[in-house]
């Protein structure tokens, strides 16, 4: 195993870079960095695939809208009673419900698909912390596959 | 760019023409009741001064996407002069609306003219001056840019409640003037992604593709975000009247939702300037192509104008024919005004 | 590499390695938690007592029932409704900051969204107890959410109060997760610098947070949906409120610009809360580097554009009253203007109308005690704007039989003053257990 510790991120890009060239997938590969950095996200996103994310967040969004609709019209007709002059099923008042649960739904989904996608929470970091503070570090795991 | 140019005076003659047709027409030929005009002037009144204030906007906020589009967009300024010429073309038919032979202070038809030329005038006014302020980067541009949204708030404002809300008096709704001028922007915006089409040589020549592409996306997400935003009026208008149920309330959408055409027309209104964008421009791909632009800016202008023609319908009679005759000698007049551009901004 | 708007922590780099910069920064930020002051144990002592006071008050109203409010018909509606939209709306402008100004890509947003998050979460804690409050058997509170009864009854989704409850549960939920998502790596710090017990404490915190590339790609897109997840919730949420009025057919609240004009006014009354509670902190932590007056300077154009709008809602409520044929909803707006409370009236239009003009003045915009005090004008401006459309509608709606007054009695005031205090001392306690600037965010920027 090789470690690779910068100060910098000038020398840490060019070093990256010069490895994603030769072929080093995101299982051979570890990257560490204090803080989110566009750039490189750009630049590994050439060579890594992207978060999957948006689908969980995309399917949380639909189901909740549907739940929202589905849940609404159901209890109306479960016990049929008329109030304030306004149909059983009145769906501009249900569209509130349904976009509340829309977001609600959509931001549980987000929370649960980020948890799962980045390993969290992970109890051996909790316990024995592997820190490099605020340097970039890019640590080889294996050589090859 | 090649073709005809105009200047201001043959500006000014082709707009006193068009007002003159298009009253002869209405009033001459066919006794009309001037709704095509009125829907004419209520959709390009959009264009005359919602592409101004979407730049306006960007220069108080100093958003820097706006630079590769503001030449094109500032260019429709002149279209601010046509809109008051046009509006005296409407005001024989004033005789139409339900409050004409009961006039008070504020429903007057000396005051209700006066006021609406002199706003459109100013608009215009400080449109002209913040555009040639802005177009060359002058230290003055945000302090235009203010004075001209507040000129533009109150202007578009006045237009929902004179033009369109008193022919339905006693019917209010104290959204309408937002309802109106978020929709002008909206259309200022889709404007821009008209001119991403048409432009598009240009602008990649002008600019790097990266920087020119990365405004294009803001564009596209603009329109995204006011889809949402539109939408999101027109619910907070709609709910308040179908709760309320109240008659003077509630007869404006029953009008308008209760029978067919109307109720189809209505529907479609919410799927072309909700729907279609909102869902489409989901899709990053989709925000990247101009020509796809393009097209869900004609969408947008189709709402628009659907919907416009349901304000007016109910009250003064569209007819189909003129509407036609009068959108597209408009239509011209703008087009021409944004190929004239290097006069009208004064760029060498 | 650098870009202006980061000012002085730009001209240390040339002299120190980058990542010497981002540990001053980290050690400048994390100061602010190290040991209290005498004085912050005095604040919270204060705090403390006034929630104590709100909460005997309020245990005194369930003892004895809701007689001891002052509210009664015909208004039935009072101080604790007032409260509510209140809180609700001090709430929005931290979703404003952190997720429309995100979208936005707003530089100055770094500095305010902590705080501004957190006093969103904290807000919404003490709003959600005001419709508790306002119950005659809050121990019946459950009845609000839609639940399998034996009955085989359902909540009314018709009703704009069951919308209430689904917009604020909505809007805490995805708040408190929008503000812990963007601490998780700022909390990975803590544990990096603490020892002992609180090290462990800040690692459960971390979730054990590493800061793996891929970590830090999902997390910046779940940044981005849950900004664009809570951009359109927040124009719900208040606009939900304002339907709790504008669903009736009350005169001076049934009235379409009501959702919008809510939501400008309640990102307006943030903003100067925002103004309220960092202006101090910044002073007692001494983050005059991180938060410069260019940034006060733009949150404050932020304040007067909102004001501008909230004014503008204002002229034309009033006009249209006028225009429209409708005796009462016209007396109604007569009324508010020289009726019984005429002095809130016109005290709300001089707080949230008058005062924030004068930020047209470049001169005020970057003077920070002046934004100090402006900020409470418009606290004060924007509490009685509730007081006045709660109350007054009420008070005077169609028929001169059925008209009266409203005065707050003690037990009101007592837990109005108890809500201040039970959500300053949450944040008193936020500011000084968790970094009150968004560390990993700037060091982002000072790249």
């Amino acid at each position: 195993m090789q470690i690779y510790r910068f100060e910098d991120k000038k020398p840490f890009m060019e070093k990256l870079e010069e490895l994603l060239k030769s072929g080093f997938t995101s299982r051979q590969l570890e990257i560490y960095l204090p803080h989110p950095d566009h750039e490189i996200e750009e630049l590994v996103e050439e060579y890594w695939p992207k978060s999957k994310l948006k689908f969980i967040t995309l399917a949380g969004g639909l189901s909740g809208c549907s739940a929202g609709f589905a849940f609404t019209i159901f209890t109306s007709l479960d016990w049929p009673l008329i109030t304030s002059g306004k149909p059983l099923v009145s769906i501009p008042p249900y569209i509130v419900i349904a976009f509340e649960l829309t977001i609600l739904f959509g931001a549980l989904f987000s929370l649960g698909g980020f948890l799962l996608l980045s390993r969290l929470p992970s109890f051996k970091q909790i316990f024995h912390p592997e820190e490099y503070g605020n340097e970039f570090v890019i640590k080889i795991l294996r050589e090859e596959t | 760019m090649n073709g005809a140019k105009l200047n201001w005076r043959t500006l000014l003659i082709a707009t006193v023409v068009i007002a003159v047709v298009a009253y002869l027409m209405e009033n001459v030929l066919l006794a009309a009741q001037g709704g095509a005009l009125l829907v004419t002037l209520l959709f390009w009144v959009t264009l005359a001064h919602g592409p101004i204030a979407v730049v306006a906007a960007a220069d108080i906020v100093s958003g820097k996407w706006i630079q590769p589009y503001k030449r094109e967009i500032l260019s429709v300024y002149p279209f601010g002069l046509v809109i008051p010429v046009l509006f005296l073309a409407f005001v024989p038919n004033l005789k139409y609306y339900i409050w004409y032979h009961d006039q008070g202070v504020w429903l007057n038809s000396t005051f209700f003219i006066t006021r609406n030329v002199v706003l459109l005038l100013i608009t215009f006014l400080l449109a002209r001056k913040f555009a040639l302020e802005s177009i060359k980067e002058g230290p003055k541009k945000s302090t235009y840019a203010v004075w001209y949204v507040l000129a533009y708030v109150a202007t578009h404002t006045i237009i929902a409640f004179d033009w369109v809300m008193s022919m339905e008096y006693p019917w209010i709704s104290t959204l309408f003037g937002a309802y109106f001028f978020v929709e002008a922007f909206y259309a200022g915006i889709a404007f821009g992604g008209v001119m991403t089409f048409i432009n598009y040589a240009n602008f990649t020549k002008e600019y790097p593709i990266k920087v020119f592409k990365k405004s294009q996306m803001d564009m596209g997400t603009l329109l995204f975000g006011f889809s949402v935003f539109w939408a999101y009026q027109f619910y907070s208008q709609y709910l308040v009247i179908w709760y309320g149920n109240i008659p003077e309330e509630v007869s404006f959408l029953a009008r308008r939702v209760a029978t067919s055409p109307m109720r189809e027309f209505a529907y479609s209104v919410i799927v072309l300037l909700f729907l279609i964008p909102f869902v489409t421009l989901l899709f990053r791909k989709l925000k990247g192509s101009p020509g796809y632009l393009l097209f869900i800016s004609l969408i947008i202008y189709t709402g628009l104008l659907i919907e416009r023609v349901l304000y007016v319908e109910p009250h003064l009679t569209v007819n189909p024919i003129l509407a036609i005759v009068e959108f597209a000698l408009v239509g011209g007049l703008f087009a021409l005004i944004v190929q004239s551009r290097r006069l009208f901004l004064k760029l060498s | 590499m650098s870009h202006k708007d980061t000012g002085v922590v730009n001209q240390e780099v040339n002299a120190k390695s980058a990542a010497q910069v981002k540990d001053q920064m980290e050690r400048d930020i994390l100061a602010a938690i190290k040991k209290p002051k005498p004085v912050y144990w005095l604040g919270l002592l204060i705090t403390i007592t006034m929630t104590l006071i709100g909460a005997a008050a309020w245990a005194y109203q369930i003892k004895t029932g809701m007689g001891v409010a002052g509210i009664r018909n015909p208004v039935g509606w009072g101080v604790y409704i007032t409260d509510f939209v209140f809180w609700v709306g001090i709430a929005h402008s931290g979703t404003l900051i952190s997720a429309i100004l995100f979208l936005f890509r707003a530089r100055f947003r770094n500095r305010f969204n902590r705080s501004a998050e957190a006093m969103t979460v904290f807000a919404v804690m003490t709003a959600g107890l005001f419709p508790l409050i306002h119950l005659g058997r809050v121990w019946f509170f459950y009845w609000l959410f839609p639940y399998p009864t034996q009955r085989l009854l359902w909540v009314n989704f018709r009703s704009p109060l069951v919308w209430d409850v689904f917009a604020v549960s909505t809007y805490f939920t995805v708040s408190a997760i929008f503000w812990y998502i963007g601490l998780v790596p700022d909390i990975a710090i803590l544990r990096r610098v603490r020892t002992g017990w609180q090290k462990l404490a800040y690692a459960f915190g971390s979730l054990g947070w590493k800061g793996t590339f891929k970590q830090w790609q999902h997390y910046n897109q779940i940044y981005k949906y849950l900004a664009a997840l809570a951009t359109p919730l927040v124009l719900s949420v208040h606009s939900v409120v304002s339907w709790d009025f504008a669903m009736g057919i009350i005169p001076g609240w049934h009235t379409t610009i009501f959702a919008p004009y809510f939501v400008a006014g309640a990102i307006f009354s943030g903003m100067a809360m925002v103004f309220t509670l960092v202006i101090p902190m910044r002073k007692f932590f001494r983050l005059e580097k991180y938060i410069t007056v260019d940034d006060f300077e733009k949150a404050a154009k932020l304040l007067l554009f909102t004001g501008m709008i909230v004014g503008y809602a204002y002229i034309v409520e009033f006009c249209l009253a006028m225009y429209s044929g409708n005796p009462f909803e016209r007396d109604q707006f007569i009324y508010r203007a020289v009726g019984d409370y005429a002095f809130t009236y016109w005290l709300m239009i001089a707080c949230n109308v008058v005062t924030p003009l004068t930020l047209f003045v470049r001169k005020l915009r970057r003077n920070i005690k002046y934004l100090f005090i402006i900020s409470f004008f418009v606290n004060i401006g924007m509490w009685l704007e509730r007081f006045n459309i709660v109350v007054i509608s009420l008070a005077h709606d169609f028929d001169p039989y059925a008209w009266g007054t409203y005065t707050p009695s003690i037990i009101e005031v007592a837990i109005t003053v108890g809500s201040f205090g039970w959500f300053l001392t949450w944040f008193l306690l936020f500011s000084k257990t968790l970094p009150v600037l968004p560390i990993t965010e700037l060091k982002e920027e000072a790249e």
